[in-house]
């Protein structure tokens, strides 16, 4: 097909403009965190992710231009691929990035996609029975290789990426919600297990639904075993088996206040940067906070909290305005495309992006624990901007392709 | 391949049900950045105005201690500091770099990483204070820190003001137990001193001088406002608000330092004990030593602080006012006025039994010293030879009550309240016995222990300090308060008149300028050229090992200017070791004041356009 009818007639304008729009007011929050008054510039931060930008246009349009099929062909291959590298950068990497020179490359972006991709086509075989217990065996399996791996870097933001793709692409392939809630119930025991109300709120929920659906018999004795030894076995270790130090980094993970000079002080500052922007923002460049280095990481993955000081809650609003329309783009595009391959990798994709928009933005105000996970489009750095124009890239081509059959 | 699984649904049902989800999350940020940013934006804002304002201690410089001519004791000298505000340390790491960075800096100070770690989560006053990693760091770390400065963040070089000890010529120290030292501030003892104003890592008088007038010394730390940049670099300053630091006051002592380094170096390397030198009019002491000592130094370092806590010969025990030692002969004096103010005596009368080399008394024999026997004797007889039967017979006489009395006058028994004992030492108190003593103790009260007693043996135990003021009252008739401050309140310090009549003392003190005079004294060792001294000597029976030297004297005789007393451990006869001491001493003490007066009176004598402290031009360079 030429080019300029891919455009006129297959190109998603709305979903291209609106990532590109995002993409610049990226660069431009970074020159404004990195801007220096005593020296009256920014450095070259800015220009490095402008050319970051172009890098991730071309992986995005490469990416438009191979055809779906040789994605479902070399799924599992490239999700290899990804696992060697995840494991290679463990070992001769700086445990997240692969150095060449300046340049940081980290595979951990690569293994997101790849992942969807392998469990999208699983999903996708014809044979597949869905209400099947061990149907979930493979998917999960494909999700804790890399979790693990990622883990291991250690980025446990990260690692929670692949576990919040698997269960929207079970969901869109056909899993009630029902199941996900049997399948989840065990993380839900152990953050309820120590607090008795709403542990036995959680018990009464599990068997009012129990009774209304009437699973299995073996489904529902493995359901109730692994739920009460999590939540008889949590406190227990809690009690006897952990050291201070471990219950330390635990409570900080969850209570960040508790731990004023870890990341407990960057979500301080930055609440601080964001609710002094009140409605209309300090002004561009005018940013205190973030200008006077009170707020690390600005510029990457702290960049929302420079919009929220500069432009305050109108200049907030109007990126998850931008991030809820790309969001909808995606789920438009996953609903209308044919192929069931093609159609579970765009909900995956939509997945790993709506995880970091909300990770990141609920982290920069104080409602999820800090993680290194950036923000999509407006966070500095090389590898998330090429993995997020590199996703665009798929939705943009299965949009295009939307009426094929494979 | 396609075919749509419907058991949840068309695609579009599902699309909706996962659109309304992330709907959901959106809509908990959106509130969440409303309650920030509209609802708590007053609060945010004044934080955030806070947060660009940073305050910064000045400190205040802390008072020197001088000596009684206004020469320096302790000062003050520059020292580097590496510091580390943590917050901005910490957050210029990347997320999980945080050992890397402690690993580097704990080797850049050369400090366990523990430690490093440990510091790093220490107390402060305020959140951007600095916390302090190591102080007096040789230039060559300094240079090392400002050349990684750049990717250290956070990590500063602090100029501070330390203690400094000027060379004097005795290894660079004088009276290291009184003047004290600093140190940080104890954890436990944290609590106690935060209110006044301390940080978690500041200096604090631990002892001494430096214990005693800490609030004077002090001074009070200044605060100032900056305004930082990215690097925490100062960038703006409020000049408006900042508070100036008040300087600590300097503290003047009683002490000579002279003197002081002639007392100290008159005992030889081996020797262990004590020298005092008073005005015996006012109490002020002149010199006090007590051997061995420590360096001031010495205590920073944990090495070498603790050899010091371990040496058996105990450095850090101030003998003074802390060593209990049993008078001996030099209490001979108290004995010798209550017979003579009792009417038991007259001044040359020669009433007990010649002396044959001992007594015996009940069924035990009393030595005395002179084994071959002392003769007839008068009470200056007794003295000058220090007969020990003569006071056997003495004593019986007197009788314990009597004798405790007129020791109690003259303060043995009780403290001297001299004022370094509360830097931290306290005094030892000594004893007195009396009657009841002995009935509580021993269980009965025998006549014998009365020959014992007034040859100062026995139970009697004293400090140095309280000799020293019993030797300063023999000279005076007042008993003094001995004290190191200068500035005392007067009304503090007591002058008690002794109860005892001005002939009696008179002829003690006439008896105790022959000891040292006459060819036969146990104190001719103390002669000073032109002057008439005044002295006594002792010899402590020690059971631990050789006998323990004393020797009191003042001079000159007939207006007494200094009374010196020493003790020496172990130093066998109080004459023979003690003796020349106090000559040395007594010796400086002349020259210097010579040299003094005959200064003070060229001076006068110039003509007042001449330079003051003139050497003429080139004088130097023959």
């Amino acid at each position: 097909m030429s080019v300029a009818r891919f455009i006129q007639r297959d190109l998603d304008l709305g979903l291209i403009t609106t990532v590109l729009a995002t993409t610049v007011i990226g660069i431009t929050m970074i020159y404004s965190a990195t801007f220096d008054w005593d020296l009256g510039t920014a450095g070259t931060t800015y220009q490095k992710q402008i050319l970051w930008a172009f890098i991730a246009l071309a992986g995005m349009a490469l990416t438009v231009v191979i055809p779906p099929k040789l994605y479902y062909a070399f799924a599992y291959i490239i999700y290899g691929v990804a696992i060697l590298l995840l494991l290679l950068v463990l070992e001769v990497g700086d445990r997240r990035w692969f150095n060449f020179g300046a340049i940081h490359v980290q595979p951990s972006e690569l293994a997101k996609i790849a992942t969807v991709l392998a469990i999208a086509r699983y999903l996708s075989s014809s044979n597949l029975d869905i209400e099947r217990l061990k149907t979930f065996i493979p998917p999960a399996l494909l999700v804790l290789l890399p979790a693990a791996l990622v883990y291991k870097q250690p980025d446990l933001g990260t690692a929670l990426v692949f576990g919040a793709v698997l269960f929207p692409m079970l969901y869109w392939a056909g899993l009630k919600p029902v199941n996900i809630f049997f399948i989840i119930s065990p993380g839900l025991s152990l953050v309820c297990a120590f607090h008795h109300w709403s542990l036995g709120l959680l018990y009464l929920t599990m068997i009012a639904v129990v009774f209304h659906v009437r699973p299995r018999l073996s489904t529902m004795a493995v359901l109730g075993a692994v739920n009460l030894a999590v939540a008889i076995g949590a406190p227990y270790i809690w009690d006897n088996k952990l050291h201070d130090y471990q219950k330390d980094r635990i409570l900080t993970f969850l209570n960040p206040d508790t731990d004023r000079l870890g990341g407990g002080y960057q979500v301080i500052q930055s609440k601080v940067a964001i609710g002094s922007g009140g409605l209309k923002g300090k002004g561009y460049l005018q940013g205190t906070q973030t200008k006077l280095a009170f707020l690390p990481e600005q510029h990457t993955d702290f960049v929302f909290s420079v919009v929220g000081e500069e432009f305050g809650f109108a200049g907030a609003i109007t990126i998850l305005m931008l991030f809820l329309f790309i969001v909808w783009r995606a789920l438009t595009i996953a609903t209308a495309v044919k192929s069931r391959f093609s159609s579970l990798v765009a909900i995956g994709l939509t997945a790993i992006l709506v995880f970091h928009i909300f990770v990141n933005i609920g982290m920069t105000i104080g409602v999820m624990p800090v993680t290194g996970l950036p923000l999509p489009f407006l966070s500095y750095g090389g590898s998330p901007l090429v993995m997020s124009m590199v996703l665009v890239g798929f939705l943009l081509n299965v949009h295009g392709r939307r009426h094929e059959y494979y | 391949m396609f075919e749509d699984f419907t058991s949840n649904g068309t695609r579009e049902r599902r699309a909706k049900c996962l659109l309304a989800f992330v709907f959901a999350m959106f809509g908990v940020l959106g509130i969440r950045l409303y309650s920030l940013q509209i609802g708590d934006w007053e609060r945010y804002r004044i934080q955030s105005e806070k947060n660009t304002m940073q305050p910064v201690p000045l400190e205040a410089s802390r008072g020197l201690i001088r000596d009684r001519n206004g020469r320096i004791l302790v000062e003050n000298r520059p020292s580097y500091t590496i510091s580390v505000v943590p917050p901005r340390f910490l957050q210029g790491l990347q997320a999980d770099a945080r050992a890397l960075g402690i690993h580097r800096l704990s080797r850049l100070v050369n400090l366990p990483e523990a430690l490093v770690e440990r510091r790093l989560s220490k107390r402060k006053r305020h959140y951007y204070e600095p916390v302090k990693l190591k102080r007096d760091v040789r230039f060559g770390t300094v240079s090392v820190v400002e050349e990684e400065r750049y990717d250290l963040t956070g990590v500063e070089v602090q100029v501070e003001a330390r203690r400094g000890y000027p060379d004097l010529g005795l290894g660079g120290t004088i009276a290291p137990h009184l003047l004290g030292y600093v140190g940080l501030i104890d954890p436990d003892e944290y609590p106690h001193v935060s209110a006044k104003g301390y940080a978690y890592d500041d200096q604090i008088g631990k002892r001494g001088i430096e214990k005693l007038c800490e609030p004077l010394l002090r001074g009070r730390d200044g605060l100032k406002y900056i305004e930082v940049n990215a690097h925490g670099r100062e960038v703006g300053s409020f000049p408006d608000k900042t508070q100036p630091p008040i300087p600590g006051h300097d503290i003047l002592l009683t002490l000579d330092t002279r003197l002081q380094m002639e007392a100290e170096s008159t005992f030889a390397d081996s020797l262990s004990g004590s020298l005092i030198a008073l005005d015996p009019w006012t109490g002020e002491v002149l010199a006090m030593a007590s051997k061995p000592d420590f360096h001031p130094r010495a205590i920073r370092d944990e090495r070498a602080w603790e050899t010091l806590t371990k040496d058996d010969l105990k450095p850090l025990l101030n003998r003074s006012i802390q060593g209990l030692y049993a008078p001996a002969s030099v209490l001979k004096m108290v004995i010798s006025i209550a017979a003579l103010e009792m009417g038991i005596l007259r001044p040359d009368e020669v009433r007990f039994p010649p002396c044959e080399g001992a007594l015996e008394f009940g069924d035990r024999v009393f030595h005395c010293h002179v084994l071959e026997g002392c003769g007839e004797l008068t009470v200056r007889g007794a003295l000058i030879r220090s007969c020990d039967v003569f006071f056997y017979h003495l004593g019986r006489e007197v009788g314990i009550a009597n004798w405790n009395r007129y020791a109690r006058q003259f303060g043995f028994g009780s403290p001297t309240y001299i004022d370094i004992a509360r830097g931290g030492d306290g005094e030892s108190r000594g004893l007195l016995p009396d009657r009841a003593y002995y009935e509580q103790h021993r269980g009965k009260w025998f006549e014998g222990n009365m020959l014992n007693l007034a040859i100062g043996q026995g139970e009697t135990l004293a400090t140095p300090v309280q000799v020293a003021r019993y030797n300063a009252a023999l000279a005076t008739g007042v008993l003094a308060t001995p004290h190191l401050l200068r500035h005392t309140d007067s009304s503090e310090r007591s002058l008690a008149p002794l109860e005892v009549s001005p002939e009696t003392l008179e002829h003690i003190r006439e008896v105790m300028v022959d000891v040292v005079s006459s060819p036969i004294g146990t104190g001719r060792r103390a002669r000073v050229k032109n002057v008439s001294v005044a002295g006594k000597t002792g010899t402590a029976e020690n059971s631990h090992g050789e006998d323990h030297a004393w020797f009191v004297a003042f001079a000159p005789a007939e207006q007494p200017e200094i009374a010196v007393t020493i003790l020496v451990e172990n130093g066998g006869q109080g004459g023979a070791v003690a003796g020349p001491m106090a000559q040395r001493v007594l010796e400086a003490y002349f020259e210097i004041k010579k040299e003094e007066e005959s200064r003070r009176l060229k001076v006068a004598a110039l003509p007042s356009t001449a330079p003051v402290a003139g050497t003429p031009p080139g004088g130097r360079a023959q």
